[in-house]
This record gives C-alpha cells, sequence and structure tokens, in this order.
C-alpha cells in the first residue's frame, strides 16, 4: 500500500489524539479544582507546606491524565515497552513510598501541624502506585480483548 | 453502532485486526474501536481503510 493512504502523521493515532486531548482537558481542570482547594483549606487550617499543597494537587492531576490516557491506549509508552513502563511506575511509586515511610516513622511528615515536605513524596507514590494498579488491570484488559478477537 | 462491514471485509482479505492496523498506520485497538462502534474515524482513516480492504467507502462506512 502505497504511503499516500497511510494514517500516520505523528507517533499517535488520530483516536489517541483525540483520547490526549480529553485527558489533558480533565487533569488541567482536575489540577486548577484542587489547587483551589488546597489554597482555601490551606487559608483555613494551614495544613501543609505550599510545596507539599501543590505537588499534591499535580500528583492527583497527573492520575486523571494518565488513567485516561492508559485506558484509551493512548500512554507516551504503550505498544513500546508494556515491562518497563510497569516496572518504572511500580519501582517509582515504592521509592517514594519508602521515603514517606521513613519521614513518618523519624517524625519529620507532620511537624507542628503542618505536612512537610516528605508529604509530596506520599502524594507521588499514591500516584504512580495508583498508576501501576490501572496499567495493570488495562493490559489484563486488552489480553482478553486480544483473546476475544 | 457494530460496523460488522468493515469486520466481515477485513476477514473476506484474511487480515487480523494488528494486519490491518499496519497497514493503515494506526493501533490494533483503533482497528477494534472502530469494529466496535465505539469510535468515529475521519475520512482520511476511513479512505486509508478502504483502500487497505480494496473496498468503497460506501461499502464499509455508509449507513442505510
Amino acid at each position: 500500500m502505497s504511503d499516500k493512504f497511510r494514517y500516520k502523521e505523528s507517533g499517535y493515532d488520530e483516536r489517541q489524539t483525540a483520547v490526549r486531548g480529553r485527558a489533558f482537558k480533565w487533569a488541567y481542570i482536575t489540577l486548577l479544582v484542587s489547587l483551589g482547594i488546597y489554597c482555601v483549606t490551606d487559608g483555613i487550617w494551614n495544613w501543609c507546606v505550599p510545596f507539599t499543597g501543590c505537588a499534591s494537587a499535580i500528583s492527583v492531576s497527573v492520575i486523571v491524565m494518565a488513567c485516561i490516557c492508559i485506558d484509551g491506549d493512548a500512554y507516551w509508552l504503550t505498544n513500546k515497552n508494556l515491562v518497563g513502563q510497569y516496572v518504572s511506575f511500580a519501582l517509582i511509586g515504592i521509592l517514594n513510598l519508602g521515603i514517606a515511610i521513613a519521614a513518618a516513622i523519624d517524625g519529620t511528615l507532620v511537624s507542628e501541624g503542618r505536612v512537610q515536605l516528605a508529604g509530596a513524596n506520599l502524594a507521588l507514590s499514591c500516584a504512580f502506585v495508583s498508576l501501576f494498579i490501572a496499567a495493570l488491570a488495562h493490559h489484563a484488559q486488552l489480553q482478553q480483548e486480544s483473546d476475544d478477537d | 453502532m457494530k460496523n460488522l462491514r468493515m469486520k466481515s471485509a477485513r476477514a473476506a482479505k484474511d487480515m487480523s485486526q494488528q494486519q490491518l492496523a499496519e497497514a493503515v498506520g494506526v493501533t490494533r485497538q483503533t482497528i477494534n474501536a472502530i469494529e466496535r462502534g465505539d469510535y468515529n474515524p475521519t475520512i482520511k482513516l476511513c479512505l486509508a481503510i478502504c483502500h487497505a480492504l480494496d473496498r468503497t467507502l460506501d461499502e464499509l462506512f455508509w449507513e442505510d
């Protein structure tokens, strides 16, 4: 078949581009809402340091974006190195969780009633562990689909 | 609505979803989504699929 009729403009096909657009839209909205919630609650209770608050908001929006992309087979590493992708998610999640747990044991996770920098590690670990679970679930779904096909 | 005509045309050419996807330059999941009726392709992709399956737009995508 000649290249004239091949649909290939970038690494993603048209459906994936549409899925990514939807994912970025929802991630942006989530980021704005999360930051708004953080600003309001921190203004009232002063519960965490700004870096941790922003990192948590970013983590939530990344979860939203990546889950939509993974569900729509439009994640950037899809079809390239799935094992590497899953291992990376798990490793980053476990690493950050370890740092957060170590800080909790040291008593530096929460200081003077405020969540400190290690809270950002906790938020990131939640994000990456969620992505790992979402990627595994989607992988299982894809395998079931290919069996059906 | 499922696109059974596309699925049968692909089967008639003895092509798998993966082979058709590679022929038109999309992912297998996109072909699967079109056949299930979950994704409405652009005219550009429709044409690419028609050329790959040696069918016309009417034969594959026209709904009566």
